[in-house]
């Protein structure tokens, strides 16, 4: 049966950027704001990540923290993304941020609250509009998409200026419908929104090539008539750009767009989950040769602008900077049982007296004995 | 000096054994530094310093298996970062936690083998209608339900002191039968129901009247002469016997008939009339073809005796697949005996009697032992009725 | 509704249907924040119109058509309320609420929890519910009680017009999320002078729709209306029962049923939704751990039978008519403990 003639609608490309290569080697110029300083800070700044969640993973298996979600190996999207926003832009996290929290402002002793079981490590002092950790997957986006009509609700009603939420996701957070509506919407209500997908491989134990058929994650983008772009998501430079370039333009009205960022997840899914069931140590191994601090720092050296002493200059200034923080964690006073109740409408309704005062009864009782 | 104990290395492991110390006492270290290397039941675990500081005591030796929880290493007092640890582990999850988040306690308690949920037995009352019992005063556990629950009906009904049989008012007792039957309850003591009348007379009524509206009776009349039978003989065991060997001939008389299907029943459970003063029981002799004539007549003596008191377990009064009435052991010659639904036959004998009958061409003295057999004719035909009859004839004899 | 109507000190009746439009209109004409939005209430006003005329008074960019997307509606409502904004978002039908769950229970009700206090989400989720109207598979759902079991989160259901206006306001007003549950089937049952003056009604607060003093009676939405009528057939018999519409839901007014019952000392309680895990069930645990001294009969339920809301042919069966609560009545009022009347 011969194919009858079809006429073609549409088609799509996604591209690739990079400026770093996995050797640290520039493959082309670098863009304006990446200066020696922006670099030498965020190489700074990725290592602080680093050892932010080395010392939680740390915690965790000391039996001070509960589960914990390393950002290992993927500090470049964090640290570029949360650097592309500006103090009114909202940033509307997962959970694996740490570098992008660092740069919105939370504070380490924050996060190390949250996964340390205690709520107000949500109550970010800096970042008060920032939504919180988001658990439920792709939940984030829909959350985004709201925000984002409200930066522009704010913007067409009282001439503000149009602001920009960015929604961070995984890969594995594309395959739910939260995600799609989402982009929906956001394309057709033409929402000044930014989707940035840290796609690092893994969704616990089920690898990139079992998550979706699509070639890329960025071409997702494409089903909501939105665009796209994918980068080395171990190239600080790289993601810098794309998303401070997709926050331009939602910035100008021209609505939103997805970056899927490149990288890989050199650390277990979370401290309670063990990847060596599933994944080989050799892949690992080979994936430690183009993670993003390596990478920068190679390209630094080889601009001389980064060095031994430097670096041991900013690892003792990084260590105290933690162990401040682990203080400022530590002593903290827990919160009263009745914490419980204390946020759970603006002011507590009367059904629920009863028991508030129970608990707090019991509450006084223990402390008595 | 603060001391810090060997921590829970993951799953409750119990101990540790030192494999290799790395410090020595008087050694400064810092937070994190490999302290020591144990071994568990399952791996090889590096142990981390929870603090900076200096070593001031190891506890245990190399080669020295260490107790969960016990003092392993103690650090001088002063130069401490941060409060001491509980636990502490290598830099990777020794084993498999078995989850993605938090912490799943790992027990070792041992549960006894489970129990069965107590209500396994089948209801027959809602919580409604028990409830509904309960404030009338009506004792459900003396009770049969006409259907398969009680109903608020039957329930009322019995607080009234009425019984209310499910397809026709007729079979409600006369008056005449509940007093003269609470007349005999009343000089034998026995427990009644606030009608007078009991249980057992209750369930017969019901059951009768459903035979009635069922069953199509056919009997056939016929003697057997017993002239030979040796002295002492018991007519109820003979008649056992014979039954379950005529049942093995013609199988359809030891079935039930139920929705218009027809089940011949394997093996022969005869259920055998006993009158009682509380009226009419049916204790079931299981697979009487399997059991010696003592055992039978143990089991006899001993239904015999539960009847009189009143006490026949339930258990014994199910199951049966043909009826005895051995009637003849009180009076009477020939009977229409009733089959009861899903039964299909009753073998009825009455009395033995002599008579003067042609025997062998001269006029003899004969002992007969009248039978009256009735079968269903909805399940059974004339012919598997007199085919029976001629087998029980055969084995009687 | 027009102003013109009220300055002519004559209050045109209006519907229950008409009184959410009217207190829709109000919230988006004083206060900014106010975003309305769902499937089809912008351009078509509604499937039961009650956002009717309301994109045309305040444009396409506060009264909002979204795409068909129920995870997406109820998400979206969320962020929009962190940024300070109170969004007003429609299911088009309880049965289709289900896909926003998610957003409703694991974010909306806990977001002020989540961050102590520095986020919140002031939004009120609105749907038709329940059954009655001949409605296809799905369109009759009753399950205001799983929602109701949901911490942080307000159910508020109105039964007449007045309270759909005074009840709506106070929860586009409140600070945090409210699933307002609009029963569809009296949503043009009845019409009431319903003034356009912004007062709210209080939430948290059980109305007393009769006074009584033989019989509690407790019920909400639609079946209000079978209850008042089972309470007139009753007061024909010398039997007068008191009437008691929660409204609020959860949390429950449960200290007005209590002073009821001090009078009555019997109650039953009527909802469509199906009996078990049923909100009577909450209400018949709470009056019993308070006022177990007071009642003369158990606490009597007429419900929903625990089966699938059927299809609408056998729809008036399922449902709990006056027939049914009469019979609960006077199971309550015959009950004694030492046997029956």
């Amino acid at each position: 049966m011969h194919k009858p003639r079809l006429q073609l609608q549409a088609s799509f490309d996604i591209a690739r950027l990079q400026f770093l290569d996995k050797q640290g080697q520039a493959t082309q110029p670098l863009p304006d704001f990446a200066t020696p300083e922006w670099l030498t800070y965020c190489l700074r700044q990725m290592q602080l990540a680093r050892l932010v969640d080395d010392r939680a993973v740390k915690l965790q298996r000391t039996g001070r923290l509960g589960t914990y979600p390393s950002t290992l190996g993927q500090e470049a999207i964090g640290v570029a993304t949360g650097n592309a926003l500006m103090a009114e832009d909202i940033y509307c996290p997962y959970y694996r941020e740490t570098g992008a929290f660092l740069e919105r402002g939370v504070l380490i002793e924050e996060i190390l609250a949250n996964w340390g079981g205690d709520e107000r490590g949500q109550n970010f002092q800096h970042a008060p509009r920032d939504l919180p950790i988001c658990v439920p997957i792709a939940t984030q986006m829909l959350h985004a998409a709201g925000v984002a009509f409200a930066l522009k609700y704010r913007h067409q009603q009282s001439n503000q200026p149009l602001q920009v939420a960015v929604a961070s996701s995984g890969e594995g957070a594309t395959s739910k419908g939260d995600f799609y509506e989402a982009m929906n919407l956001a394309g057709v209500w033409k929402l000044p929104m930014v989707f940035v997908v840290n796609n690092n491989q893994w969704a616990i134990s089920v690898p990139r090539n079992a998550q979706t058929a699509t070639q890329t994650i960025a071409q997702k983008a494409i089903a909501a008539g939105i665009p796209a772009l994918q980068v080395d998501g171990n190239d600080i430079v790289a993601v810098a750009w794309a998303v401070r370039d997709a926050m331009q333009r939602a910035r100008s009205g021209d609505g939103p767009a997805l970056i899927e960022a490149l990288s890989y997840r050199l650390c277990d899914h979370t401290t309670a989950d063990d990847a060596s069931r599933y994944r080989s140590a050799e892949e690992l191994e080979q994936a430690w040769q183009w993670e993003p601090i390596k990478r920068l720092d190679t390209y630094l050296r080889a601009q001389d602008l980064w060095s031994d002493a430097k670096q041991q200059d900013m690892e003792r200034e990084l260590a105290q900077i933690m162990e401040s923080a682990l203080n400022n964690w530590e002593s903290r006073t827990p919160e009263p049982a009745t914490a419980i109740f204390d946020h759970l409408y603006a002011q507590l309704p009367a059904a629920f007296y009863e028991q508030y005062d129970q608990l707090r009864d019991e509450q006084v009782g223990a402390e008595r004995e | 000096m603060k001391v810090f104990k060997l921590p829970d290395l993951g799953e409750g492991l119990p101990d540790a054994v030192i494999r290799e110390w790395h410090v020595q006492e008087g050694d400064s270290v810092s937070a994190d530094q490999t302290l020591v290397t144990v071994e568990t039941a399952k791996a090889l675990v590096e142990v981390p310093s929870p603090f900076s500081g200096r070593v001031e005591k190891r506890y245990a030796a190399e080669g020295e298996t260490l107790e969960t929880g016990q003092p392993l290493i103690g650090f001088a007092g002063d130069d401490l970062v941060s409060a001491p640890a509980d636990e502490a582990a290598d830099e990777k999850p020794p084993t498999d936690s078995g989850t993605v988040v938090g912490k799943i306690e790992q027990g070792s308690e041992a549960l006894a083998v489970e129990q069965r949920p107590a209500s396994s037995r089948p209801r027959n009352a809602t919580p409604a209608i028990r409830a509904l019992a309960r404030r009338l005063g009506v004792d459900l556990e003396n009770l049969h339900p006409a259907g398969a629950r009680f109903t608020e009906a039957e329930v009322r009904a019995a607080a009234r002191g009425e019984t209310i049989p499910r397809w026709t008012e007729k079979a409600a007792i006369s008056n005449e039968v509940a007093t003269k039957s609470r007349k005999a309850e009343e000089k034998l003591g026995a427990e009644t129901s606030p009608s007078g009348v009991s249980p057992a007379r209750r369930a017969m009524a019901i059951a009768m009247s459903r035979a009635r509206d069922q069953v199509c009776p056919m009997t056939l009349f016929d003697e057997v002469d017993i002239s030979d039978w040796p002295k002492g003989s018991s007519t109820t065991l003979r008649l056992l016997k014979a039954i379950a060997r005529a049942a093995a001939e013609e199988p359809n008389l030891n079935a039930h008939f139920d929705n218009e299907a027809l089940e011949p029943k394997t093996p022969v459970n005869v259920g055998l009339a006993v009158d009682a003063p509380r009226g009419l029981f049916v204790p079931v002799l299981q697979d009487v073809g399997a059991q010696s004539e003592e055992d039978l007549l143990d089991r006899i003596a001993r239904f015999k005796q539960q009847a009189s008191e009143g006490a026949i377990p339930q258990k014994d009064l199910q199951g049966a697949t043909i009826h005895l009435s051995n009637f003849g052991s009180l009076a009477g010659r020939f009977a229409t005996p009733v089959v009861v639904p899903p039964l299909v036959c009753i073998v009825g004998a009455g009395r033995a009697h002599k008579a003067v009958l042609p025997h062998k061409g001269k006029a003899r003295v004969r002992k007969l032992l009248p039978l009256s057999i009735t079968a269903d004719h909805r399940a059974v035909t004339g012919g598997e009725l007199a085919r029976f009859l001629k087998a029980l004839k055969e084995h009687l004899q | 509704m027009s102003e013109q109507a009220q300055t002519e000190q004559e209050l045109k009746p209006i519907t229950l249907v008409e009184a959410v439009t009217q207190a829709l209109a109000y919230a988006l004409k004083n206060d900014p924040e106010v975003v309305v939005f769902g499937q089809d209430i912008g351009a078509n006003g509604g499937v039961f119109r009650a956002t009717d005329g309301l994109q045309k008074t305040f444009g396409a960019d506060r009264v909002l058509d979204t795409p068909l997307a129920e995870t997406m509606i109820a998400g979206i409502a969320v962020g929009m309320a962190t940024q300070g904004l109170r969004p007003v978002a429609e299911f088009q039908f309880m049965g289709f609420i289900y896909p926003g769950l998610d957003h409703i229970l694991s974010h909306a009700a806990r977001m002020r929890n989540r961050t102590r206090g520095r986020l919140s989400c002031p939004i009120v989720y609105r749907a038709p519910y329940g059954g009655g109207i001949h409605a296809p598979e799905h369109h009759s759902e009753s399950t205001e009680a799983l929602f109701a079991h949901i911490p942080g989160l307000r159910v508020v259901v109105p039964s007449s017009p007045a309270r759909a206006y005074g009840l709506l306001l106070a929860a586009i007003a409140d600070p945090d999320p409210v699933l307002f549950l609009e029963p569809k089937r009296i949503y043009r049952a009845a019409k009431q002078p319903v003034p356009d003056n912004g007062e709210a009604l209080p939430l948290d607060a059980a109305f007393v729709l009769r006074e009584g003093t033989d019989l509690t009676l407790i019920a909400w939405g639609a079946s209000v209306r079978e209850t008042l009528a089972a309470a007139e057939q009753l007061a024909s018999e010398g039997i007068e029962a008191e009437v008691i519409d929660p409204a609020t839901l959860k949390p429950l007014d449960i200290h007005s049923i209590i002073d009821s019952l001090e009078k009555t000392r019997r109650c039953v309680v009527v909802h469509e939704a199906a009996r078990f895990a049923g909100l009577g069930a909450e209400i018949a645990a709470q009056i019993q751990e308070y006022a177990f001294d007071l009642l003369d009969a158990p606490v009597q339920r007429v419900t929903g039978y625990d089966t699938v809301m059927p299809y609408y042919q056998l729809e008036n069966t399922y449902l709990p008519g006056v027939e049914r609560i009469l019979a609960g009545a006077r199971a309550a009022l015959g009950y004694s403990r030492e046997g029956e009347r």
